[in-house]
Order: structure tokens, then sequence, then C-alpha cells
């Protein structure tokens, strides 16, 4: 488990993370979301080991991280721009990596770069930024660690590579138990496989909640009551997040269980009721318009 | 877990980063040494027809060949300090790219690992192919008959001088490199680890000198430790070669600053924030500090740039330089600083702070605050104090117990001081900017501490300088005769001249040299201040010996010459002298003389034409081309004699007689009936032939006789 308790880090007079706590547990697929320059990779940064925070703490199971070998050993980070040696070649970077990471899986890494269709042979600077990005991906993933920290990994993927590598981390998490880390600035993104989400802006995490958690106690629901009483009753004691009228058409998110906001509504007079499934992208912008953010401007652009 | 491969694996893998460092090492060393040294046994064969030379010396021709290339030279010097800084930036270089340290700092290696490789593999680089290479050149020296054990030490040492300066240099380098986040950065900030110590103390000096009065030059000395380690060999390769003992010191504080350097290093690489990479300085607190440690010298050595400029002392424009070397220096640091020209006048408050210190440190020194000038010593506090006098230290040349050169500030060092302390103060307490008598102090206080000062007394102070120049530490500093151990070494040698000079070089016999010098030190007691000002020199004794040495440039002759100025009170020497026939014999006898020519050069028509209003180059030609000087040559035989009461050698011309004891009017020229005398007094390649007239004892009808018509 990765633990970040009130972790913050300024450069110069700019405070990048701000107080930021969040947990990753074993075994889930973490989305860390948030605009350019919310402080994604510098949490990432900070949870590699690689910058030292201002303040707070992050932990791998238990270890601080900063300075601390036996932490690092279970993390593979890859950067925003992954570096590669000058000059060198997939087969170079393995030998590399084989030195530093004991559980480096060769077998596999040569099999994967096979299916990708990359070269091993070939320099990588003369690879693609996708093919650098699905290389790195690929170290990382053969690396062995527990943890894999991927910053903005999957922009510059294109989508059949990107299903390739989210079977590839299905298939390690299930496997192995592996725990990858994915920061972006797209929502959607991160959508079909993140098990848990965190949202930063501007250094601070606006919720970090599980995808599954938020899918259930948030419901959307279109309907047409046939009297003003009866949209009173249904509406009583439940917690109204987004309220739209046209005519007579209400449109509501609501918070709660689907079962149980179904029974409140089937309770009341309505002409039409429907339960619509809700896209993370609309969980997210309610419930940080909740907290008062305009959240579609950060996280759709 | 992270693997379990060894430290060498490590090292294989940061090598393969750093091959092409490897293949310019190895092909540098490789041409330098063992093909180097190929040539030149080739060539030293060659051009010297080593086979037309008897064996031994065509043997020691190739080995002081081979010594030459084996030694610490120059080339070696610049070619390690130089790969020193290559190979540290290169090294340590992925600190600057955030790629790089994202990557380098994420993997599991701990960091004193990853530093530890890095460090040594710059070290293997550089030496695993200078020590292959060394040896491979001995076995060529060697295979050439050009190898002893003065070459091997000698290659041993340059190995350890190689060393030495290499570990500094390269520790201070990633002390560069860790202290700065780009490539341009790190090398101004290495030239400046490198070289600010010098530039400092060269600042001070200047300060001193031009601002204190009574300022030594002397006090400089050369500091067992400098704080670069290239200033800290490079006394080697200026100085002596053979003697290891004399530089142990110089030694261990080389090794002790690498040491000293690396952990630094290591202390700045662990310290050292990842987000530095691409910035201009790692660690922002230090910005401040090296901006005024910076600009403050800048603004200082601008001030003594204008001063020698316009000249004389303009402080007006001393203090506008000062004042625009501060905002410049600090405003362009502040862009380096921040890569952004509008930077430039940004924290002002740090200029303000620069501005104030080189404001104090002028101040302290255009007003000499610290009473440099005013310092007398305290008698109390005084242990003795070594007096060289600016006749002392010129006119004569002074040896050790081995007849090896000495300079006269060291030589004089190493005797005992004057224990008049109260002669002293009191002296001191009387020093002014110019006189007649020039004089260096080192006073030497019962702390140990010494204190320089240079200063000119009157030649009124007859008293105190009888007391001093009259005391036995000054008696036995000044004439090495009275060294057992010197006297000894000259009594060894071989002698090439030993003689009675007045006129005349009269020999003497090397057999008479203890009588000689009993006689001399007898009269010696009795001489003061007073002798030497108020007699003339009447001869002196000289001992000379030669030499065949050998230096960078090649074997060359030297001679050692010890002179021994006598005076006319000296009376058990002028008896020494007589009864053996030297002191008549020196002489110049009217009888012997054809002719005594005598120039008036008339200066005062010089001076005239000045105070008539003629410009002053015209005058100063006037005088180049002697337009008023008569001579004329007199043959009558009472004005011969008259003459030679009056003709004095200008080489004996004694500087403590500071009246006008000698006429500036006059030369002199005299003419020998024996062509043989004639041809010894042209031949003369010293200037001990030149004649003066003594003031006092021009005859009265000169003026007349060559007045100007």
């Amino acid at each position: 488990m990765i633990e970040i308790k009130e972790l913050s880090k300024s450069f110069g007079d700019i405070l990048a993370v701000d107080r930021v706590s969040v947990t990753v547990k074993e075994n889930t697929l973490f989305g860390l979301i948030g605009t350019n320059g919310a402080g994604k990779s510098t949490v990432l940064r900070m949870v590699a080991g690689v910058l030292k925070a201002d303040g707070g703490t992050v932990t791998v199971d238990g270890i601080p991280v900063f300075d601390h070998v036996e932490a690092k050993e279970k993390i593979f980070f890859i950067a925003d721009e992954p570096y590669f040696f000058a000059n060198a070649n997939a087969v170079e970077m393995e030998k590399y990596f084989s030195t530093v990471y004991a559980g480096f899986r060769r077998e596999d890494f040569y099999t994967y770069l096979e299916n990708f269709g990359l070269d091993k042979r070939r320099k990588i600077n003369t690879f693609s930024k996708g093919m650098k990005k699905q290389l790195a991906l690929l170290c990382g993933i053969c690396s062995g660690t527990e943890y894999l920290l991927c910053d903005e990994t999957f922009d510059g993927l294109d989508p059949v590579m990107r299903q390739g590598i989210k079977s590839i981390f299905a298939n390690e998490m299930e496997s192995r138990g592996l725990t990858p880390v994915i920061a972006s600035h797209n929502l959607r993104e991160l959508e079909d496989i993140c098990d848990h989400v965190g949202l930063l802006h501007k250094g601070g995490v606006l919720l970090s909640k599980d995808l599954e958690d938020m899918k259930c106690n948030i419901q959307k629901i279109q309907c047409v009551f046939r009297t003003s009483e009866d949209a009173g009753k249904a509406l009583e004691g439940m917690e109204v997040m987004k309220r739209e009228e046209r005519g007579s058409l209400h449109t509501l998110t609501v918070r709660g269980g689907r079962e149980e906001t179904i029974a409140r509504f089937a309770a009341v007079d309505t002409v039409f009721f429907e339960a619509l499934p809700l896209s993370l992208e609309e969980i997210f912008i309610s419930e940080t318009e909740v907290v008062g953010y305009d959240v579609k401007k950060l996280i759709l652009g | 877990m992270t693997s379990k491969n060894s430290f060498w694996a490590d090292i294989r893998e940061n090598n393969k980063r750093r091959i092409w460092l490897w293949l310019v090492s190895w092909l540098f060393w490789f041409f330098y040494y063992p093909v180097g040294m190929l040539m030149l046994m080739s060539r030293t064969k060659t051009h010297n027809l080593i086979g037309e030379l008897p064996p031994d010396e065509a043997g020691q021709r190739l080995l002081e060949a081979a010594n030459e290339w084996l030694s610490f030279r120059g080339v070696l010097y610049v070619i390690t300090v130089v790969a020193a800084v290559l190979i540290a930036i290169q090294g340590f270089s992925y600190l600057y790219k955030r790629q790089k340290v994202d990557f380098y700092h994420s993997v599991p290696v701990k960091k004193s690992r990853r530093f530890t490789v890095i460090y040594l593999n710059g070290v293997f680089i550089f030496f695993v192919p200078y020590a292959v290479s060394l040896l491979s050149a001995i076995a060529v020296a060697g295979m050439n008959g050009a190898l002893d054990g003065k070459n091997g030490a000698a290659a041993v040492f340059s190995a350890l001088l190689s060393v030495i300066l290499f570990l500094g240099t390269y520790a201070l380098a990633i002390v560069a490199v860790m202290m700065t986040g780009n490539l341009i950065i790190t090398v101004f900030a290495a030239g400046i680890f490198m070289g600010y110590e010098m530039v400092v103390r060269a600042l001070v000096i200047a300060y001193r000198m031009t601002f204190y009065r009574f300022y030594c030059g002397e006090s400089v000395e050369e500091p067992l430790f400098f704080t670069a380690p290239v200033f800290q060999v490079l006394w080697y390769e200026a100085g002596e070669r053979e003697i290891w003992s004399d530089h142990l010191e110089r030694l261990l504080v080389g090794i002790l600053l690498a040491v000293v350097y690396t952990g630094i290093a290591w202390f700045c690489y662990k310290k050292r924030p990842a987000e530095a990479a691409g910035k201009s300085m790692a660690f922002p607190k230090t910005k401040a500090v090296i901006k005024v440690l910076l600009v403050v010298p800048f603004a200082l050595g601008t001030a003594l740039l204008v001063m020698n400029l316009i000249g004389d002392m303009p402080y007006g424009m001393m203090v506008f330089g000062m004042v625009m070397a501060v905002v410049l220096g600090s405003g362009v640091i502040e862009v380096i600083y921040e890569i952004d020209i509008r930077a430039a006048l940004r924290k002002k408050y740090q200029m303000l702070i620069s501005g104030a210190a080189v404001a104090v440190i002028f101040l302290v020194y255009c007003f000499d605050l610290t009473g440099f000038d005013k310092w007398v010593p305290d008698p109390e506090k005084l242990e003795d104090t070594v007096v060289i006098f600016q006749d002392d230290k010129y006119r004569k040349s002074y040896y050790d117990e081995n007849l090896d050169y000495t300079y006269a500030v060291d030589y004089f060092l190493s005797k005992d001081g004057i224990a008049d302390t109260e002669a002293i103060c009191a002296l001191s307490g009387k020093k002014q900017e110019g006189g007649p008598i020039w004089c260096t102090m080192a006073y030497r206080m019962k702390n140990g501490k010494v204190v320089w000062r240079e200063f000119a007394v009157d030649s009124g102070e007859e008293e105190l300088l009888n007391r001093i120049m009259g005391s036995r530490e000054y008696r036995e500093a000044v004439c090495q005769l009275y060294d057992d151990a010197i006297y000894a070494k000259m009594k060894e040698e071989e002698v090439y001249s030993f003689g009675y000079q007045c006129f005349w070089e009269v020999p003497l016999e090397k057999e008479d040299m203890d009588e000689f010098r009993e006689a001399y030190l007898k009269d010696r007691e009795n001489a003061d201040y007073s002798t030497f000002k108020n007699e003339l020199i009447c001869g002196e004794v000289s001992y000379r010996t030669q030499r065949d040495v050998e230096d960078e440039d090649g074997r060359m002759t030297t001679y050692i010459e010890f002179d021994y100025d006598i005076y006319p009170s000296y009376r058990n020497t002028l008896a020494f002298l007589e009864e053996k026939g030297a002191y008549d014999a020196g002489l110049i006898h009217a009888d012997e003389v054809e002719s005594v020519t005598v120039t008036n050069y008339h200066r005062e028509m010089y001076d005239r034409l000045e105070e008539d209003g003629m410009p002053e180059d015209e005058v100063y030609l006037e005088r180049r081309e002697e337009t008023y000087a008569v001579t004329k040559e007199f043959t009558q035989e009472d004005r011969i004699e008259e003459l030679l009461q009056a003709v004095y050698p200008v080489s004996m011309d004694n500087r403590w007689n500071t009246e006008d004891t000698f006429s500036n009017d006059y030369s002199v020229s005299v003419r020998f009936k024996d062509s043989e005398k004639e041809g010894a007094s042209q031949s003369d390649s010293r200037d001990g032939k030149r004649l003066e007239l003594i003031t006092g004892r021009i005859p009265s009808w000169l003026a007349q006789e060559t007045a100007y018509q």
C-alpha cells in the first residue's frame, strides 16, 4: 500500500503540492487525474523517491521512499518523458534494468517486445514517441516491482496499444498483484480501467474514492411527476446534488443506492421515470461541484 | 528486491555510458607515454649521434632525455587538470537533466553506491590508461638503456603528483557540478573554485601595496596550503624536483584536500535536490552568498584597474568604478541565476550588501583603519628582528653551507635576529616613506608571528643604526665569513680566484685564507654604521669558485662569489694585505699613468635651459647629446697626481654614504704607459675600471680647465 499523508512540495515560490493525502491500495489500479500543473507529476516523483517532500510522508508498504532502496525496490517509475541511454537499444536497457531489478523478467520482456512489434536491436532514439512509451511500459511491467507509476504514459499511445497495455495490466494485476498508478489529465482514458481515482487540482486533492463506490452511491434520474406534491414527497430527505427542470421533465443527480432510490421514486406517482447510467466525468462533475469547483473546466478542458 | 549483482557489475554498466572517455584517455596516454618515449629515444640517438659518443656519455644523454619525459611536466599538469574537470562533469552531468534524474534516482540504487561507482569510474578512466602507459614508457626506456633509479623515482613521483592533482581537482570539479545545474555554469564554477583564492590573495596584496606606505612585499609567503589543488601542486612544477622530503607536507596537504573535497562532493550529492536539474544553481541558499563573494573582489579589482588606467589616486573615478562593478556584477550574476535578462536589477538588497562590503573593505585600506602604517612593535612582545638593509640585500649574494645560492631574505631569516628590541622599536618609530636608508624588518614576535614592514630611515639616526649594525647578530648575518660551515665548504672547493681588488685585482694564495679571515673578522667586530657611512671602501677581497650545474635548460657554469669590503679603519686586514704586497699593487700610481682624461658634463647648463623655458623634451635631447660636455686630457705629472688623489672606482661606491661624496659632473678615464696595464684596464668586463671623482678631493683648477666656452 502506498500511503501519502499531508504531502507538500514547493518549487521556489510556487506551491506545487499542498498537503495531499491519498492511499493507494494493493492490487488496484489507481488513477491520478488533474489538469496540467495540478501536481500529478510532482506527486508521482515524490512517490518514486526522486523528489524530497517539503512536508508530509510517502510510504510504500510502510517504508518511507526517499533515500530508501527497500521502498524503491517495490516501485518502477515511468516519467512523462521516459529516459533511455544514448544510442541504446532495448537489449541494452534490459541489461541495465536486470542489474537494478533482480526480479526483471527477461523472457517476458522479449516476448512482449515481439508482440508489440518493437525491434530489440533498433536504437531507441529512432523510435517514435509512442514506441518509446510502449518500451518504457514494457520495462516497467517486466521489472517485477509491485507498484508501477505511470506519468501520462498512455498519452501518445494509439487505441490498440492502449488496449493491449490495459490487458497486460489486468493480467499482471491478476497474476502477481501489480498495482499500477496512472497519472493523466484525461479522465476518459482512465474510466474503464481504474478502480480508484484521485483528483488533484492546484496541488491539493479534491477527492479520492473507489470508482464503484462513487458509481453506486450517485444516481441520475429523469422523471416527470404527476403533481408537485409527488415531487416534494419523492425528494424529501434525499440529497440532491444537481437538479434541472425542462418543462415537466426533471433531471436529478441524487446521492444514494440504486435500489433505494428507485424504490423511493416508485412510491410516488410519476408519469415517466428512468434511472440513467453515470459516466465517470459526470460523477466527478457532480462531486466536485458540491465542493464548489467548476470541474468541467478542469477535466474536460 | 534489488539485484544482487556485484559492485563491479554497476561499474561495468556505468562504463558503458563512458566509452568515449575511455577511448580518449587510452589514446592520449598511449601516444604520450610509450609512443612518445619511443620517439624521444629514437630522436636522441639520431640527433645526438649517440653511436659516435663514448658509451658512458651516450647512456647519460639517453637517461637525461628519459628523465625529462618521465618527470612531472607542465603538459602533464595541464592535461591532468583538464581531464579531471572533464571526467567529473561527464560523470555527474546526468544531474543537469530532469529526465535522467527521474530515471537514475527512481531506481533502487543507493545514492552512496551510485556516487561511488561514478566517482571510481572517473578515477579508473584517468589512471588505468595512465598507469599502463607509464609502465610501457618505463619499459621502452629500459629497453633503450635509459632507465635507472633516478628515472624510476621520477616516474613514481610524477605518478604521485598526478594522483594528488587529479583527485583534488576531480573532487573540486564534482563539487562544482553538484552546486550548479547546467554545463556552462559548472565550467564557470570550476574555474572560480580553482582561481578564487589566488584572485583574493592577489587583490589583498595589491591593496596593501597600493594603500599601505610601509607594506613589505617579502611578507608574501607561499602558503603551505592552497584551497585549490591546482595551486597546491603548481609549486612543484615551478620548484625543485629532487627533494621529496621537502615537499612531504605539501603532498600530505594535497592528499588531505582531495579527501576533504571528495567529502564535500558526496555531501552535496546527497543533499542536492532533484529539481535543481537545468537550473543555474542547485542550492538556492548559496546564491546570495556566492554572488556577494564574486561581486566584492570584482568591484575592488575594478577600483584598482581604474587607478592604474588613470594614474595617481582618482578617488571619484574609483568609487564610480566600484559602483558600476557592483551593479554590473550583481546584474550579470542574477541574469545567469535566473536565465532571464530582465532579472538584472532584481534582488537589490544583495547589491546593497555587496556595495556595503566593498565600501567597508575599501575604506579600511584607504584610511588604514587597521593601523597598519602606524604600527610599531611593542618591545615587550618582540622576540627579535631580522633587519635587511637594501644595500645588503642587493649588493651581495648569499649561499648556504653547501654554497648553494640562497635568496638574501631567506638567508637573513635563517640567522639570529637583532636582539636589541629597544633600538629596533625606536628606529621603527622613526620610519618614513622615503629616505636614504631603506630597510626591511621582519619582526619576530614572542607569539611566533612574523610581522613585516619596509621603510626608510634618515641617515641622521646614527646612534640607533650603530646599535643595530654594530650588533653581533647583524655582523654574523651580513658577513658570511663568520659562518664556520660555509667557510669550511669554501676551503673545500677548488678556488677559481681569491684576491684583493681596488683599481687592480691582485691574487692572494688560498693558504692565506685563514690569516685573512682572522684579520678581517677582528676588524669587523668594531665596524658599525658610522664606519660604513663615514669611510670610503678602500678595496675588497673576493673569493670565487665555479661549479657546473644542471637545470632544465641544460648544463651551465655558475660562479659562487664572496666579496668582503675593506674600510680604512680595518687595520688588521690592511696590514695583512700590505704584508702580502697586495694593497699597494691594487692602486694606480702616477708614474705609470700616461694621461688622465676628465669629462665635465656641465649639468648646470641644462638646468639653466629649463629655467629659461626650453621645452622638457628639447632639454632631454640636449642632455642626451651632451651638448655642453667638455673633455680634457691631462698629461702633466703634477696634475695627474692630483687627479689620482680624487679618482675612485665606481664599483666600490659605498651606498651607506648618502652625502654628495662623489661628483656627478665628471667622468674620468686613465691611460697607462704600460701597454699590458692599458689592455687590462680596457678588457675588464666588470665595472671595476669605471672611475669617478671624490667631491672633496677635486682639484680647484679642474673646473676652470674644463669650463664651457
